[in-house]
């Protein structure tokens, strides 16, 4: 376990956010490119983080909208 | 390298079959009643889980049959409307908590040290105590129909007023759902400990198979969810016995607060229902179409997303309370949404199907039945969640015929799924695959003339929890009580071919299923030792794979 969190940790330099948030996304819509793998170098931690903030995001987004269609 | 590989592999599996052979010899477990007791041991509390799940399958089923006997014509003939009330409340409870839920359990227990190569559990002892709180708990459940003035009539959702005027039975119900969430929250820790900390070196959390990923997200939603129901019947409990007003509008309380506590955790327990049994499917189709998993890794991120938006959506269940428009849009806008993940999953299921080398034993055919009916219960869902569709259809037939496409045709099918599935690995025997079929197909048919007529029913507006109907709707309700009593007959039969399975059944092979790839088929035998792995399995980059 330990060496696989140094290597994990080594990867995770490698990924921008905006991977992990393209990552995130995806998820959210469940889909992904045919033979999309940059998504194993993003670290657990990462994806749970980038995830509760896309989940806040997506609230007020909706939020937004609701307003928007209720013309407030 | 892959020569090592294989006689470590080779060796280790041979080393378990010996080691099976004078099992009880070296096992110094106790034998007769106290194995069980006192068992540590994760494949005896996975069977107990399972064997008590079935008990309370049949004990609900019953209650279930009670209600549709009252259904089966207008008027009342059987029963007191009271008791028909006390019995859909408890066969809800009884099927939720003391039914699907610890046969997911049991799964997990037999299953995730096995898949993982871990020797047992990370708390043996909790884990037991998980267990053997489960039985109290069910008993206090049928003990309240005998408290005076019989089971709370409350429904399973337990809404206030209803439950802060119930008689003592509301207080023997209040306990056992304590008893459950406190069984529920020890399993999860359980559960989540033995994941992170306990997987065989080599054994990433991207190559653990699909199921120990639906439980480790699920356990996850468990923890985060049952002291909100907790919370929930505690504060009913002391509204009702020590002079609080959480609820009660003449204290300055609200009833809708209830409400929305409890689908806080109502709507995250539909998914700590659905997800382990996405996890199970997701081990099935597979192995059946001789083809990896499609999108394993996009699977993983999916139900963890789901897991997430299943925290966001609760007030779905309550168009019909009074909320101003702008909440009602904004949980309309956020459900109708949160239905692509879902979706996906199962063109994902499809996707894994195609261009496989299929064949229909009886674990694939639930599987199908699961994937068909549970998308018939995914879309239903959909029509609900738009708000003047459902201000239309609350709290009708439409809408016990949605969830029980969901629990049943989705979670109870998957679960039989599983158990066809794993039977051979467990018990280390072949169950009847003829009989098996026609279990199947009885299930199958008998649930839709079950369900499907309840869509019309609530359609035509027919409310859920009455023991009386208007004449009109007497057709579809004659033909859902045959079927209900069809179904249930049904599950006689996968009594009788899981009993045949252990006492008689053929010999089962090591790897039963070819297409399987999970640890516990290639690198154990079947049945599988009282203590396995207890030196971690050797894993090469492809052994330990499930997904890719």
């Amino acid at each position: 376990m330990a060496d696989d969190t140094q290597g994990d940790n080594r990867l995770a330099k490698k990924t921008s956010l905006f991977q992990a948030v393209k990552m995130v996304l995806s998820a959210f819509i469940g889909i992904r490119k045919q033979g999309q793998q940059q998504e194993l170098n993003v670290t657990p931690v990462q994806v749970v983080i980038t995830g509760i903030i896309c989940a806040v995001l997506f609230v007020f987004t909706v939020i937004t909208v609701v307003r928007l269609v209720l013309g407030k | 390298m892959s020569t090592a590989t294989h006689d470590a592999t080779h060796g280790h599996g041979h080393g378990d079959a010996h080691g099976h052979d004078h099992d009880h010899a070296h096992d110094h477990k106790p034998t007769g009643a106290m194995r069980w007791i006192g068992s540590t041991n994760h494949k005896d509390i996975g069977t107990m889980y399972l064997w008590f799940s079935f008990t309370m399958f049949l004990v609900g089923g019953v209650m279930a049959l009670i209600i549709r006997a009252e259904l089966f014509q207008p008027g009342l003939q059987i029963v007191k409307p009271e008791f028909f009330n006390s019995m859909t409340t408890y066969h809800g409870l009884i099927m939720v908590f003391g039914a699907i839920m610890p046969a997911f359990v049991g799964f997990a227990n037999w299953l995730i040290p096995m898949q993982i190569g871990a020797p047992d559990m990370a708390f043996p002892r909790m884990n037991n105590l998980s267990f053997w709180l489960l039985p109290p708990a069910a008993m206090l459940l049928v003990a309240a129909q005998f408290a005076p003035g019989g089971g709370a009539g409350v429904g399973w959702t337990m809404y206030a007023p209803l439950t802060t005027q119930a008689g003592p039975a509301m207080d023997l119900t209040i306990f056992a759902v304590h008893v459950l969430g406190m069984s529920s929250i020890m399993g999860s820790i359980n559960i989540i400990t033995t994941i992170l900390n306990m997987r065989a070196p080599g054994m990433t959390l991207m190559k653990m198979p699909l199921f120990c990923w639906t439980w480790l997200i699920t356990a996850y939603l468990l923890v985060a969810s049952m002291p909100v129901l907790a919370g929930a019947v505690t504060m009913t409990l002391t509204d009702r016995h020590f002079g609080t007003n959480f609820f009660n509008a003449a204290g300055g309380g609200d009833p809708v607060l209830y409400q929305h506590i409890f689908w806080f955790f109502g709507h995250p327990e539909v998914y700590i229902i659905a997800i382990p049994a996405f996890g199970v499917i997701s081990q099935i189709i597979p192995a059946f179409s001789r083809k990896p998993l499609f999108g394993y890794a996009s699977m993983v991120y999916a139900t963890a997303s789901i897991a997430i938006l299943s925290f966001l959506v609760w007030a779905h269940h309550m168009y019909t309370v009074g909320m101003p428009v702008e909440t009602q849009l904004y949980f309309m806008y956020a459900t109708t949404l949160i239905a692509i993940p879902t979706g996906v999953k199962v063109f994902n299921w499809v996707a894994t199907m195609w261009k496989g080398s299929l064949t229909f034993e009886t674990p694939m055919l639930f599987a199908l039945g699961f994937l068909f009916l549970f998308s018939l219960g995914g879309f239903t869902g959909l029509v609900l969640s738009i708000t003047p569709v459902d201000v239309q259809i609350h709290d009708t037939y439409y809408v016990v015929a949605h969830f029980h496409y969901v629990m049943v045709a989705g979670a109870l099918f998957s679960a039989f799924g599983g158990i066809y599935f794993w039977l051979p690995k467990w018990t280390g025997r072949m169950y009847d695959e003829t009989l098996g079929k026609w279990h199947f197909w009885l299930s199958l048919i008998f649930f839709n003339v079950t369900f499907f007529v309840q869509h019309f029913l609530g359609l035509a507006g027919m409310p859920r929890r009455v023991p009386d109907y208007a004449l009109q709707f007497a057709e579809f309700n004659a033909i859902s009580s045959v079927g209900a009593f069809g179904f249930g007959l049904s599950q006689l039969l996968f009594l009788y071919i899981v009993i045949k399975c252990i006492t008689s059944g053929e010999k089962a092979q090591d790897r039963q299923w070819e297409g399987a790839d999970s640890l516990e088929w290639t690198h154990l035998p079947s049945p599988p030792p009282y203590h396995s792995f207890v030196t971690p399995p050797a894993l090469d980059a492809k052994g330990a794979h499930a997904g890719h």
